[in-house]
């Protein structure tokens, strides 16, 4: 009973905040839309003609494609800092910890545009690449810098997340088993990384998640001509006044991202418990 | 394993939430009952302080030639009443505020007494989906629109009819805008789509909207967004130049198509193309007269005119979303906003066509916009409602065609 009582303010919270409105969504998702006005019906056309239509059926195999692109490099470059940060003793570890935090005290979008800046056709980048006799790479208005920024952005997400699991993993573990033999290469592979593989599965989820919803970033670095699940949402929100078909991209990015949870929920629960057994 | 998926979810939920806020609309229904204010200017009012405020110059007008005979002509010779409270009102940023604090707000509010709190939030498209979302609250009480929003909030019923009962000032105002409007907006200015080129770069002078495609303006060239109905003029426009029309805009896309390689960006909103102006990157693109004769003035290397194939004129609206909460007051602000006098200072004001006839302007002021029925009719207005209706879908084309 107290237990219960405990989460009722944030229950509250999420059911207001978040389940009406995607109910609410859900609910447009199916009604009719024709020249501009939107009538109660019943009909599937906006899901057939998200899905079916190259163009759209486009952006949300880029996202997607972006999603699990950002999801893999943000634990890939996250998983040494993230070992830097619980096993090493370096003075610099702090100035390290606060480098990995501080994107998350200023704004997504200051971030983003000072990515702008240093990415633009005129930008530090390219007079750097210039410098060389090299350039200018178009980093801007496509999805290469969309890439770039999201992995920046969400990159202090699975830093954490492996932190949290590599934390666990007692280092007594690593050196019973270079005691039993193993290098220090085999013991990492074969002890540290199989327990931390939890954590860097919801690394992943969570930065897939994060990405396939992302929208200041695509927006702003993407410009108006790369288009985005998010983006394209409020594009048919706010322009196309498709509440509808709107609707139908919301509920299908919520499906899409509550599998991927699901399936990286179970394959990270099988991933330790192999280890443990 | 319980507390990863907890956390999960909770990032799941919070990655969710800018996607999904919106609320419920009443869509789709007719229009809504014209509902009448309670009385606002157009009653005598009994105590009234004797402002002498040149509302006078109406009186001499008959009132006869159109509909409607409510507001009496001697009406408009009475004095006029202190008002109180507020009344929120929402249009442009930049520029525009600065204008309207000039010649709308400080006059209004020192005439009635009434308080203006100003809103330059959202475009227009932008306000209107605001007001959708909102089921016609969306928190102010007049905006300034174009013609598009006034038909479509019509037509989903979440606006309030203008009316000569309740706005006696539109009576002056040129009949076949406000028929192309509809009765849930006013006419309040008319601006058109120019062509505004860079002196030294294009010289002489563009005598064709064909300049924009001509090779030697390769990554110089703007257009906009369709989110901007200016970018849906300019297409319009295309197809004429290449044999289509209004009805048959299929040649304008393909005109759109080929104008890619020439483009320099592909913005939505007309003032994100100042700074364009400033670097003197941008050499020729549509532009409302209006923004285009005030960058002019404020001496950038740029100038504008209509092209001999012509131009498509813009009819800029005041609504009053259903919802309003200071009705009376939003009514008496619009009534105001067309009165004679302040038609014609802001007019001078932001350099754009007024909404009625009956002004007397500089010569030079006459041929840089519009400011009689004959320009209109010259230009020839497109079909508002047509326009409204299709936008959506070419929306979705021009998104078809810039996407990469």
């Amino acid at each position: 009973m107290r237990p219960f009582l405990l989460l009722t303010p944030s229950l509250v919270y999420l059911v207001v905040l978040c389940f009406v409105p995607d109910a609410i969504m859900l609910a447009f998702s199916v009604f009719e839309y024709r020249d501009g006005v939107i009538y109660p019906g019943f009909t599937l056309e906006h899901y057939i003609k998200f899905l079916t239509d190259d163009f759209y059926l486009n952006i949300l195999l880029r996202t997607l494609y972006l999603a699990v692109g950002v999801g893999l490099l943000t634990v890939i470059i996250g998983y040494p800092v993230a070992y830097f940060l619980v096993r090493s003793r370096s003075r610099w570890k702090g100035a390290v910890l606060m480098l990995v935090l501080m994107p998350l005290l200023a704004s997504v979008v200051v971030r983003t545009y000072g990515w702008l800046v240093l990415l633009e056709p005129q930008g530090l980048v390219n007079q750097f690449l210039g410098f060389f006799g090299l350039g200018p790479v178009t980093l801007i208005r496509n999805y290469t810098g969309v890439f770039i920024g999201l992995v920046h952005v969400y990159l202090p997400y699975s830093i954490l997340s492996i932190v949290a699991s590599l934390q666990s993993v007692h280092p007594n573990l690593e050196l019973a088993a270079q005691d039993l033999g193993a290098g220090r290469f085999e013991a990492f592979r074969r002890v540290t990384l199989p327990l931390t593989m939890p954590g860097l599965v919801t690394g992943f989820a969570l930065t897939f998640a994060l990405t396939l919803s992302a929208f200041a970033t695509p927006r702003i670095l993407g410009g108006r001509t790369v288009h985005t699940t998010a983006t394209q949402i409020y594009d048919q929100m706010l322009f196309l006044l498709n509440w509808p078909l709107a609707g139908a991209i919301v509920v299908i990015v919520l499906v899409i991202s509550l599998l991927v949870i699901w399936v990286t929920g179970r394959a990270s629960a099988s991933s330790g418990r192999a280890v443990v057994v | 394993m319980r507390r990863r998926s907890a956390i999960l979810a909770f990032a799941l939920i919070i990655s969710q939430f800018g996607l999904a806020c919106g609320g419920f609309a009443p869509s789709g229904q007719p229009a809504a009952k014209p509902t009448l204010p309670p009385s606002g200017q157009a009653e005598p009012p009994k105590a009234a302080a004797p402002v002498a405020e040149p509302k006078a110059a109406e009186a001499p007008k008959p009132a006869a030639a159109t509909a409607a005979p409510v507001a009496k002509p001697t009406e408009a010779a009475k004095p006029v009443a202190k008002g109180s409270g507020e009344v929120i009102v929402n249009a442009y940023s930049a520029e525009y505020e600065d204008i309207f604090n000039k010649y709308i707000k400080e006059p209004f509010e020192r005439e009635t007494g009434i308080k203006i709190i100003y809103d330059p939030s959202g475009s227009a498209a932008e306000d209107y989906a605001k007001i959708r979302a909102s089921g016609g609250d969306p928190g102010w009480d007049v905006d300034a629109v174009t013609a598009q929003e006034a038909i479509q909030g019509a037509k989903e019923g979440l606006l309030l009819e203008i009316n000569e009962t309740n706005t006696p000032n539109l009576k002056s105002f040129y009949p076949d805008m406000r028929m192309l409007v509809g009765n849930y907006g006013v006419p309040y200015e008319i601006q058109y789509m120019s062509l505004m080129y860079h002196k030294a770069k294009v010289d002489p002078p563009p005598t064709s909207w064909e300049i924009m495609w001509d090779p030697k303006l390769k990554g110089h060239v703007l257009t906009f967004q369709f989110a901007n109905i200016l970018g849906v003029y300019h297409m319009i426009m295309a197809a004429r130049l290449n044999g289509g029309s209004l009805e048959n805009v299929e040649p304008g896309f393909q005109a759109l198509d080929r104008l890619k390689d020439n483009l320099l960006d592909w913005p939505q909103q007309s003032t994100q193309a100042v700074v364009f102006m400033e670097r003197g990157d941008v050499w020729a693109m549509p532009y409302w007269d209006g923004r285009a004769h005030y960058y002019v003035d404020q001496g950038l290397p740029y100038d504008f005119l209509i092209p001999k194939e012509g131009s498509i004129p813009l009819v800029n609206s005041l609504i009053i979303p259903k919802g309003a909460k200071n009705v009376e007051n939003a009514y008496r602000f619009v009534d105001f906003w067309l009165s004679k006098e302040i038609q014609r200072s802001w007019a001078l004001g932001y350099t754009v066509g007024p909404g009625r006839g009956d002004l007397d302007f500089p010569e030079e002021f006459k041929k840089r916009h519009i400011t009689s029925e004959e320009d209109i009719k010259k230009m020839g207005p497109p079909d508002y409602d047509y326009i409204a209706k299709n936008r959506p879908a070419w929306t979705e084309r021009a998104q078809r065609i810039m996407a990469r």
